[in-house]
């Protein structure tokens, strides 16, 4: 392990955020302006000291530093800054910075201000919290952290305004309302991924177990734990588990239903949380644990199955949800979709990572890939917001022909959009071609498979791309937008303080795209050295080779998706809204897909309403019913044995007590007749007795 | 020997009548007494904490044994929440029960000033022996002592309840007091029967002396279902939700966050150290008994209206966790339950101090229907009830998550070591039932505190800083212990580890 | 020297007149002097008896001497009372005056 120059730096990274959202109250005293400025500061100081180590990603070094922590148990606490997390650090960092400071523009004039930059700030921290520990129990601190402020944050405005809803008012699907106000997204998004967390916490307590630790480079350097879990047979579940807190966190099927809702937060949470840094935590997450899961035993057939069900898992999500894309209104659920497809793609790097024989591949283009993405979705996302900021609406089909009047904006998104598309020469166009040629690799019926599903994806990706951008800056304007300018309100550009992030982010991407090749290369190199030291893996690099089918694969797709997309939605050869209507198959698929597959209300009637009703029904019959009646049936009978008790209390032994008084005083009522008064009488008896005295005298002697 | 827990103990006692008296004269006053003298004994109580190891005073006590006041690693935890608990609502009683006790007289102030100051002077007086006696039962080494102020804190807070509480008190209050009671009894029935079996009720004498075979298994039942009655499990709660929803808020948040938790301490106490054999014929029942009311309580929770019953029934599935931790037969999981006790006393007391801000600010609104989107007009209420649910899901960095991961960690090593598949699944299960928590939690705080403020509740705000202060002093306390548990459990993983294999 | 019983049989009479008096008169002074007689006829039984004993002694005429002491003052005594009451009542009729009765 090795020495930095500057060693608090990987502790700097996730502690100045969260001390800054501590702060908070304090300098929110210094008025408005100061407050926003300052609490931007924080992320910036956060990135620089990630910056800071990035020689040690150049040089493929790894610092790792420990502290005691809850010493009765023998846990500690720790950073771990290796390649991938010095570069997923450099990521989170720069690409959060760049978000805050759109902010201050986007969320100008809001009320809640403060508590906004509070929960950004700690997201922040709690992001770089999980991408730098070195175990387990701290990652788990970061991540319910990143939970939390998620929650709060999509629950932002969470006075539940209508026009805060994300969906459409008075769209239900099975008689569930497919509109959701903000706290409830929240609340949704919490409880979702807490169903994830409860996995991923069996998991690695499980894991504790078996090696009475929670730290990586202890479990990756001695392998004990993973012999006696597979024997046990739980080293598959125990991974899978952990595995579910990944697909938890990064929306993944089956639980990828919250992250269009958290759409109802502001578009910079979008940005932030809900494309660059906090859904990409999953995938970290699987990259930290897959070479862990890869060493440890000494077959690689053992893990197999994990990383089958992570690649599927990874195909299926991404097809999933870019056939959602394909029919949604509103511009950030658009986004939102592509997000949940794209993290399907790089699951797919992962999964297909294990399968092979040289890990390195998979890995390399899973992280490619999550870099591309981060940049690409986050400058989309900001660009969302400008547009939602300057035309007032949330819809796509109420914007239109914004080409003109928003040329920055428009530029950028472009060159987004291409990314995502897969547009050759931009960044995305690599890093899916990586994903797609490691899962050719792996080689087999299975790996064909998943190429066909990523394929026919990489279509659906392609068509929704240029789906958006013609609905949004192509063809006429909208009849609201002509309302609008109409009532004086016309769309202007974005202030600088918007726009300059989102063109930052483009022309990282257009420079990645251009570089592509050596960035990849780069990110062999460094990967190589990381899993060699961390892991003990045995790699061979082959440096940056091109695969013919899965380039020739991508191409097509793009120009399948893309002359669809095109002749929709820019050219506007034909108008698919009447094709939809026209047609039942195609309405039936409409609606089938605007409906989410119907998979979110299913959850609504499973595992809302059934619990609910269930409880309210054992509420009223066993509480009510059964125990209160119980209740009320043992103290009445209390009662009544008392009422028992009592009666013969006062009549049995009261009336002995008081038959006694009586029969006395009847007694002496009578008796005392004798005493007359009269002492002639009293005399005679006197008398008497002697006489009697006399005579029994007389008798004894 | 230094008198120090003996001061911690008597000292509320003994002055409680005079808080009685100042009352009579000064009202509210009595309430900053109360304060005073609690938050002295609070300190002394530290003070023996912080002697290193174990601390105990003994005086002898012929021909019962001997007094015996023991600071240990599993009476620390329970005694300091008791009093800092304790402490913390005194200052929180003071415009609380003015409040309310001057509601009581239908707002007639004036005229009854007098009879209004002595009812809050007696407030004061029965708040301060129920401290007292709570801290008896954890601070006993001794079965009848123990006993002695298991009963001493219950007569204290029935008339709490019966003089001071919500709607239908007298019955309520006397329904409390004869279930606890019962329950009592069954367990001084056990009490005894191990006193004659082993010849002594002192427990440095019971722990080396063991019970005869065919009668350990009843003296574990009677010892449990005793016990279980104050715990309210699944089954035998039925007088908490009453109990807890009627009782005046600051007694609320003492009985549940403190009270019914000693159940826990004393199950932990005599089936694990003073008669260990008598532990394992019961333990797999105690799990699953624990996994039922974690999740009946939960489910009862989504069906309350009036918020001071969803926290009673959450009270019910947070000592399903309890017990649930102390079945483990695993000495992480038995120090997760005592974890989660500290936990569910800080967290339960935030969310009751809310929902006693909230009835407090809004004029005695306590339905649910009935609230919303205050988050807005009470934002440090509203913080402090958001931490207040996290504590009882379980998301770090409360002490909250702490408390659960190490009972439920216990209880898979527990399965695990013995190899019992079944322990495995009940474990599965009842993690399962933990987002039922969430749901609970979250949808209450969404309709408290979210959403739309409905129009006659506008001119709420904050309550004073008699009630903010106490909240965000819990709030940090429960941030502090999740982040450094080593506090609590620095003592007692080895005191357990030792007790438990 | 006579049989001793002629003097007890008097003093008997004597008694019995007493009792027979206390019995049946009503007036209060009346039992007054059924009590004196009463008295006599113990006094001279004491006298006879002393004169018969083995060794005859004074011991019994010291006795009635005493007798008779008390019961002139016991007569001037019960004389006030019965004065007084009848000076409440106006009656000396015992019969009359039985308020002290059960």
């Amino acid at each position: 392990m090795v020495e930095l120059a500057f060693p608090l730096a990987p502790w700097l990274v996730w502690a100045i955020p969260m001390f800054g959202a501590l702060l908070i109250p304090l300098y929110a005293k210094f008025g408005d302006k100061a407050r926003d400025y300052i609490a931007v500061i924080f992320p910036l100081l956060s990135a620089i000291s990630a910056a800071m180590m990035l020689p040690l990603a150049l040089n493929g070094q790894i610092f790792h530093q420990q502290i005691p922590w809850i010493t009765s148990l023998n846990i500690k606490a720790g950073v771990l800054a290796d390649p991938l997390g010095v570069l997923m650090a450099n990521i989170v960092a720069w690409i959060s910075f760049l978000i805050m400071v759109y902010s201050i523009g986007y969320m100008h004039g809001d009320t809640n201000l403060t508590r906004y930059w509070f929960f950004m700030n700690l997201f922040i921290g709690s992001m770089q919290l999980i991408v730098l520990s070195d175990n387990f129990l701290q990652l788990f601190f970061g991540w319910e952290g990143v939970g939390l402020c998620s929650y709060a944050l999509i629950g932002f405005w969470n006075k539940d305004k209508e026009k805060d809803y994300v969906g459409t008012v008075g769209h239900t699907a099975w008689g569930f309302a497919q509109a959701y106000s903000p706290s409830h997204a929240g609340m949704k998004a919490f409880i979702t991924t807490r169903v994830g967390d409860v996995a991923f916490l069996i998991g690695i307590l499980t894991l504790f177990f078996y090696s009475g630790t929670f730290g990586y480079t202890e479990l990756a350097a001695e392998h004990q734990w993973a012999v006696e879990l597979a024997r046990s047979g739980l080293l598959i579940p125990v991974a899978v588990l952990i595995f579910g807190g990944a697909i938890g966190k990064s929306a993944q099927f089956p639980l990828h239903e919250w992250l269009p809702d958290a759409m109802a937060g502001p578009t910079s949470v979008s940005a932030l949380i809900h494309a660059a840094t906090m859904v990409k935590a999953g995938v970290f997450l699987v990259a930290r644990i897959g070479p862990l899961f890869y060493v440890a035993v000494q077959s690689a057939q053992l893990v197999a199955p994990f990383f089958q069900t992570v690649a599927w898992i990874g195909a299926i999500t991404a097809f999933l949800a870019a056939s959602q894309a394909l029919v949604a209104r509103e511009v950030k659920k658009v986004l939102a979709y592509s997000t949940v497809s794209q993290i399907g793609y790089m699951m797919l790097g992962l999964g297909v990572a294990g399968l092979s024989s040289e890990f390195v591949g998979g890995f390399v283009a899973g992280f490619f890939h999550l870099t591309s993405h981060a940049i690409f979705k986050a400058a989309l996302f900001m660009g969302a917001g400008v547009l939602i900021h300057a035309t007032e609406t949330k819809y796509m089909d109420e914007m239109g022909g914004l080409k003109g009047g928003m040329k920055k904006t428009y530029f950028a998104m472009l060159v987004a959009t291409g990314s995502l598309a897969g547009v050759p020469f931009l960044s995305g166009f690599w890093s899916k071609d990586a994903i797609l040629a490691s899962v050719l690799d792996v080689g087999g019926i299975m790996a064909y498979g998943l190429f066909g599903l990523a394929t026919i994806t990489a279509i659906m990706t392609a068509f929704y791309s240029f789906r958006m951008i013609g609905m949004i800056f192509f063809g006429k304007k909208s009849h609201h937008l002509q309302e609008m300018e109409h009532h004086g309100h016309d769309v202007r550009e974005a202030p600088t303080v918007m726009w300059l992030p989102i063109a930052i982010l483009a022309a990282a991407t257009l420079t990645i795209g251009v570089t592509g090749p050596f960035f990849e290369g780069f990110l062999e190199t460094a990967f190589a050295k990381n899993l060699k030291e961390l892991y003990g893996m045995q790699i061979v690099e082959h440096g940056f080779a091109l695969n013919p089918i899965a380039i020739s694969a991508s191409v097509l797709a793009l120009v399948i998706g893309g002359f669809f997309g095109y002749n929709y939605y820019i050219a506007r050869r034909s108008d698919p809204f009447r094709m939809v209507q026209s047609n039942a198959f195609l309405g039936g698929m409409h609606k089938f897909l605007e409906n989410r597959w119907y998979i979110d209300a299913l959850y609504y009637k499973i595992f809302v309403n059934a619990p609910i009703t269930a409880s309210n029904v054992l509420f009223k019959g066993l509480e009510l019913g059964v125990l209160d009646k119980t209740n009320v049936v043992v103290s009445k009978g209390a009662i009544a044995l008392s009422a028992i008790s009592n009666w013969f209390d006062s009549n049995v032994v009261d009336g002995i007590a008081n038959g006694m008084a009586t029969v006395s005083t009847f007694v002496s009522g009578r008796v005392r007749k004798i005493q007359t008064g009269v002492a002639n009488q009293y005399v005679f008896a006197f008398a008497l007795g002697i006489v009697f005295l006399v005579i029994l005298m007389l008798i004894l002697l | 020997m230094a008198v120090i827990l003996g001061q911690s103990l008597f000292i509320p006692i003994v002055l409680a009548p005079i808080a009685y008296l100042i009352g009579r004269r000064a009202g509210t006053k009595a309430g900053w007494f109360a304060f005073a003298v609690l938050a002295y004994s609070t300190a002394t109580l530290l003070f023996a904490a912080m002697q290193g190891s174990d601390y105990v005073e003994t005086y002898p006590w012929q021909p019962i044994g001997e007094f015996g006041l023991k600071l240990d690693g599993l009476s620390l935890p329970f005694a300091a929440i008791i009093y800092i608990l304790s402490t913390t609502l005194a200052v929180y009683s003071i415009p609380y029960m003015k409040r309310k006790i001057e509601e009581d007289f239908h707002n007639h102030a004036a005229e009854n000033e007098q009879a209004i100051n002595s009812k809050t002077g007696l407030y004061y007086s029965l708040y301060m022996l129920y401290a007292a006696g709570m801290l008896g039962t954890v601070l006993a080494t001794n079965l009848i002592q123990f006993y002695i102020f298991f009963e001493l804190m219950l007569i204290p807070s029935f008339f709490l309840i019966a003089e001071f509480g919500y709607g239908d008190r007298y019955r309520i209050s006397m329904m409390y007091f004869l279930w606890t009671h019962v329950g009592a009894v069954v367990l001084l029935g056990a009490i005894l029967a191990i006193g004659f079996l082993t010849g002594s009720f002192d427990f440095a004498k019971i722990a080396t002396s063991t019970l005869p075979e065919g009668i350990r298994t009843w003296i574990a039942i009677a010892v449990s279902l005793g016990l279980f009655v104050k715990l309210a499990a699944a089954g035998l709660h039925v007088w908490l939700p009453y109990a807890h929803a009627e009782a005046p808020t600051p007694i609320s948040a003492l009985l549940s966050p403190a009270m019914i938790g000693i159940g826990g301490y004393a199950f932990i106490r005599i089936l694990l150290f003073l008669v260990p054999s008598a532990y394992p014929t019961i333990a797999f029942w105690v799990s699953i008994w624990g996994l039922i009311t974690m999740a009946y309580g939960g489910m009862m929770a989504f069906a309350q209206d009036d918020i001071k019953r969803v926290f009673a029934y959450s009270s019910i599935s947070q000592m399903g966790y309890i017990i649930f931790g102390m079945a483990s037969a695993y000495y992480i999981g038995v120090g997760g339950s005592v974890f989660q006790y500290v936990s569910h006393g800080t967290g339960k007391a935030l969310l009751f101090m809310a929902a006693g801000a909230i009835i407090m600010q809004t004029g005695g609104l306590r339905s649910i229907s009935k609230l919303g989107g205050l988050a807005g007009k009470l934002p440090i209420t509203a913080t402090c009830a958001m931490i207040g649910f996290l504590v009882i899901i379980g998301v770090p960095p409360t002490n909250g998550f702490q408390s659960e991961w190490m009972l439920f960690f216990g209880s898979f090593a527990g399965a695990l070591q013995s190899g019992a598949q079944d322990r495995l699944i009940i474990t599965g299960l009842a993690l399962a039932t933990t987002p039922l928590t969430a749901g609970y939690a979250l949808w209450t705080m969404r309709r408290v505190f979210f959403g739309k403020l409905p129009p006659n509740l506008a001119n709420v705000k904050d309550p004073s800083a008699a009630i903010t202060i106490p909240l965000l002093f819990l709030a940090a306390l429960s941030i502090i212990l999740g982040i450094y548990p080593d506090l609590i459990v620095e003592r007692l993983i080895p005191l357990l580890s030792g007790v438990i294999k | 020297m006579e049989p001793l019983f002629n003097y007890f049989f008097v003093s008997l009479l004597l008694f019995a007149i007493g009792v027979y008096g206390l019995i049946s008169k009503r007036n209060a002074l009346r039992l007054l002097f059924a009590v004196e007689i009463i008295i006599n006829a113990a006094t001279l039984n004491f006298v006879a008896f002393s004169r018969y004993l083995p060794t005859p002694s004074a011991s019994g005429q010291v006795f009635v001497v005493f007798a008779i002491a008390f019961a002139a003052a016991e007569a001037a005594a019960g004389l006030a009372i019965i004065l007084v009451a009848f000076r409440l009542n106006k009656d000396v009729d015992i019969r009359e005056l039985r308020r002290l009765r059960g």
